[in-house]
């Protein structure tokens, strides 16, 4: 992405949303940092320095607010800097200034003493963080998944968890993430992304640019993701009701090109309701609430993942097998095909309906493909034909098998 | 035609056209220009509390198996040879189904094809199809549902505090039944249930999008013509609840295989409706950004403290004969946090909320009304939300700028009572 500030004005909204992207190349080591700094740097200012004050700032500007999100997108890692705020029609007050600085101070004023990040907030939010990470296993569909990749990417520093590593983060301290934050200042890529009612904020994109990019005009360079080339299978025992099956599918044409057919056959195969998966693991066999599989465009890999009950595990990998086998086959009916267009061009057109998805698609799609445009993605979508779905099956692989489960009473 | 009754937001403009067709069913419809999504929920004013079937034809009354709304729910989406979520998959649309305490929604959305949405909605919801075998199938789906809800900690917790809230009212079962209870469901009561709570005088259809009004309204008394001829439609009679004042017990403790406990603390109220039970939403919003969000020193010193890693959610819910506060969050120390709150709530009560807080957090919801106005899924519910508790759409639009600071001080004294306190937790396995 060669621009460093995208605008997308649309009147039907009432609010503005602007987040400014701090993108690193991702590094298992690093992660963990970025996200200690990024609750760090969201606790307080060098003007408002408690997460209190800030809060009640923003309040008083109606309910304006400020979020600091960290996300691992394929080879890259994002700290976003995220403002919403209401536009000045509705209100009478424009609030945007206000909400911008604080934003500023957030990024480049922090609350400091001595010269470092206040060591009483950095042992908080450090032990907070860790506190976080552990967190992660109460919702066993997002640990299977993040199980899934861990095992799936184990040779590649991709497997480090959004929130990063835990052995990591636990030898910084305030001095070295201090001296991280000036690392991370002054060699990260900037990408600023303006979504909602832009009407009478004209000079808008200026104040932004002339804040937040201030001649910085860094490029990094994505990871090159690597997964595992031989078959694992993994389980965890866990005494839980219903168990978690997932398939970690790799896909081995990782040219661009590739990525329409690739996203028709993750539609095909398990993203509707009138999906392979959906229709046969649940509809037809009853063996699941949900059979379900998401595509990752940016590591080339595919998830699929279902909760069984244990004892049907046997069964239930035989028919996600068997979907797979049909693909490859070319056992695909035409209303498939076109049921899975139709889906994806309605996931897409609505993008638009949020400011906040379509500023984060926008950003991850540009970034990866500059020229990328939702109207001429649709357009290929729509060319893909059943010959380039049994192509391109030839090169998706299972990769991983994961099983995460037991049964209560075991 | 000009019989629409416009309901109008005072600060975005928005506009909802309502009216009561010739049939029964109350319709609405809110134009939003521009949006790419059209969205067209169908729903019924039956859920998980309704668990005693007064029969349509005969007025004869009996109980019903648990779960039998989310069963029907689950059964309406199909018919011969043809299931809705993947008739709709085919077209290109993205539809689904859920089921409350006191609602059943149909919906689908959709970008340019509506009107044959809307005709497929009102098919397959008008038609049900209930046969041994399908009925049967659908047990295995459901009972895996109800497994998956078994594990999810916020769910356990949640239904755990109701059951300990209340002695008798309905709401103290799960939406979605046990496994035990949904194998006792046939066809017949199936069907039983679906004559009485899917008559149009329950019903209600709601389109939002870049949509015209009049075209609807001819378009869906078209539809309804055609899909309903001849049902008899009547005003539902319900259960009769009969719930004390007093909690059923004090507190329940379950555990998950989890990594951090959960607590959802209760207290139960006199039941509250219409119009006031709005007043009463914006109170507790209030109290909860006050009180308790992270701008809060209870917050802080929570957090401080190492009991907290995020902020507690105070809420208030209400419904047919029912009302509650519950206190829902992530804890690390949850017999410090319970101590904390109690405290806390005591100071409240004596000493107020914070005026000059009171004022920034007035100014705060006045933001969210706007902020809110721009969700379509926000829209849908304040409609349904209307039609249950009989109010209007913008009502809270109109009270949140009549809220003092005396009504959430006496709302914190009169309602937040320790005798009717109840505490649910679930830990991680191994610890008490």
């Amino acid at each position: 992405m060669n621009k460093d500030i995208l605008v997308i004005n649309d009147n039907k909204f009432k609010s503005i949303f602007i987040t400014v992207n701090y993108i690193r190349k991702l590094d298992r080591k690093e992660a963990g940092k970025n996200a200690l700094l990024a609750s760090i740097l969201r606790k307080g200012t060098k003007n408002l320095k408690t997460e209190k004050e800030l809060e009640l700032e923003l309040a008083k500007l109606y309910s304006s607010s400020i979020a600091v999100n960290v996300e691992k997108i394929g080879g890259i890692y994002k700290v976003e800097f995220g403002v919403e705020f209401i536009n000045k029609k509705y209100i009478n007050e424009d609030v945007s200034d206000k909400v911008i600085n604080i934003l500023n101070d957030i990024i480049y004023n922090p609350y400091l003493e001595e010269g470092v990040f206040s060591r009483e907030y950095f042992i908080r939010e450090k032990e907070a963080l860790l506190e976080k990470i552990n967190q992660e296993q109460n919702d066993k569909r997002k640990w299977a998944l993040r199980r899934l990749e861990e095992e799936m990417y184990d040779e590649s520093d991709y497997k480090v968890a959004s929130l990063g590593d835990a052995d990591e983060i636990a030898k910084e301290t305030e001095k070295t993430i201090y001296e991280y934050y000036k690392e991370f200042l002054k060699t990260s890529e900037i990408k600023i992304v303006i979504t909602g009612n832009l009407d009478g904020y004209d000079d808008l994109e200026d104040k932004l640019r002339i804040k937040f990019l201030n001649g910085v005009s860094n490029k990094i360079n994505a990871l090159e993701i690597k997964n595992r080339e031989k078959l694992k299978e993994i389980k965890d025992y866990e005494t839980l009701n219903q168990s978690i099956l997932c398939f970690g599918l790799n896909v081995k044409n990782t040219d661009a090109n590739m990525i329409p057919a690739v996203t028709v056959y993750n539609s095909i195969l398990g993203g509707t309701p009138a999906s392979k998966l959906f229709q046969n693991v649940r509809e037809k066999e009853s063996l699941a609430y949900f059979a379900k599989s998401q595509y990752n465009k940016y590591i080339n890999a595919i998830y699929i993942y279902s909760g069984i009950d244990l004892s049907k595990k046997e069964k239930a990998t035989t028919v996600i097998k068997n979907q797979l086998e049909d693909l490859k086959n070319g056992n695909i009916t035409e209303e498939e095909l076109d049921t899975a267009k139709k889906n994806i061009v309605l996931t897409y057109k609505a993008l638009s309906d949020s400011k906040i998805m379509y500023n984060r698609a926008v950003l991850a799609n540009k970034y990866y493909n500059e020229d990328f445009d939702i109207n001429k993605f649709i357009e290929e979508i729509e060319k893909v034909t059943i010959d380039d779905i049994v192509n391109i099956a030839k090169d998706i692989e299972v990769n991983t098998i994961y099983l995460l489960g037991g049964k209560i009473d075991e | 035609m000009s019989r629409f009754e416009v309901e109008i937001n005072n600060i975005t403009q928005d506009k909802v056209y309502k009216t009561v067709l010739k049939s029964g069913l109350k319709l609405f419809i809110c134009p939003r220009k521009d949006y790419t999504k059209k969205m067209g929920m169908f729903g019924t004013v039956f859920g998980s509390i309704d668990n005693e079937l007064v029969d349509i034809e005969t007025k004869e009354r009996y109980k019903v198996p648990d779960g039998i709304a989310h069963f029907l729910e689950h059964k309406l989406f199909e018919q011969e040879n043809a299931n809705a979520l993947d008739v709709f998959s085919k077209m290109g649309v993205d539809s689904n189904a859920y089921t409350s305490f006191d609602q059943t929604v149909y919906y689908f959305e959709t970008a340019d094809r509506y009107e044959e949405c809307l005709d497929k909605l009102i098919d397959f919801v008008s038609s049900p199809y209930f046969t041994d075998q399908n009925v049967e199938k659908e047990k295995g789906i459901i009972a895996q549902e109800i497994k998956m809800y078994e594990d999810e900690p916020n769910s356990v917790v949640y239904y755990n505090l109701l059951r300990s809230m209340y002695k008798n009212h309905p709401i103290n079962i799960d939406i979605a039944g046990t496994v035990e209870t949904i194998n006792k469901i046939d066809k017949d009561i199936l069907y039983k249930c679906y004559n009485s709570y899917y008559n149009l005088k329950n019903m209600f259809l709601i389109i939002i999008g870049d949509v015209s009004v009049e075209d609807i309204v001819d378009k869906t008394e078209k539809l309804i013509q055609k899909y309903y001829t001849n049902r008899k439609a009547d005003i539902v009679e319900r259960n009769i609840i009969e719930e004390p004042e007093e909690i059923k017990q004090n507190e329940i403790t379950s555990n998950l295989p989890i990594s951090m406990p959960i607590e959802c603390i209760g207290f139960k109220m006199k039941p509250i409706s219409g119009k006031d039970s709005v007043k009463t939403m914006i109170i507790s919003d209030i109290i909860n950004d006050v009180c308790f969000s992270t701008s809060s020193e209870f917050y802080e010193e929570l957090y401080n403290d190492g009991i907290l890693i995020s902020e507690p959610e105070f809420s208030f819910e209400s419904g047919r004969n029912f009302s509650h506060i519950v206190i829902s969050s992530f804890v690390l120390d949850t017999s410090k946090f319970e101590s904390k709150i109690k405290s806390y709530i005591k100071k409240l009560k004596e000493q107020g909320i914070n005026e000059e807080r009171f004022k920034i957090m007035l100014k705060k919801r006045q933001g969210e009304v706007i902020y809110n106005s721009e969700k379509l899924t926000w829209i849908y519910r304040s409609i349904i939300e209307s039609v249950i508790q009989n109010i209007n759409v913008y009502d809270e639009v109109e009270l949140v700028n009549d809220i003092t600071k005396e009504d959430v001080d006496n709302f914190i004294k009169n309602n937040l009572d320790f005798d009717k306190m109840c505490i649910s937790r679930v830990l991680p396995k191994g610890s008490q």
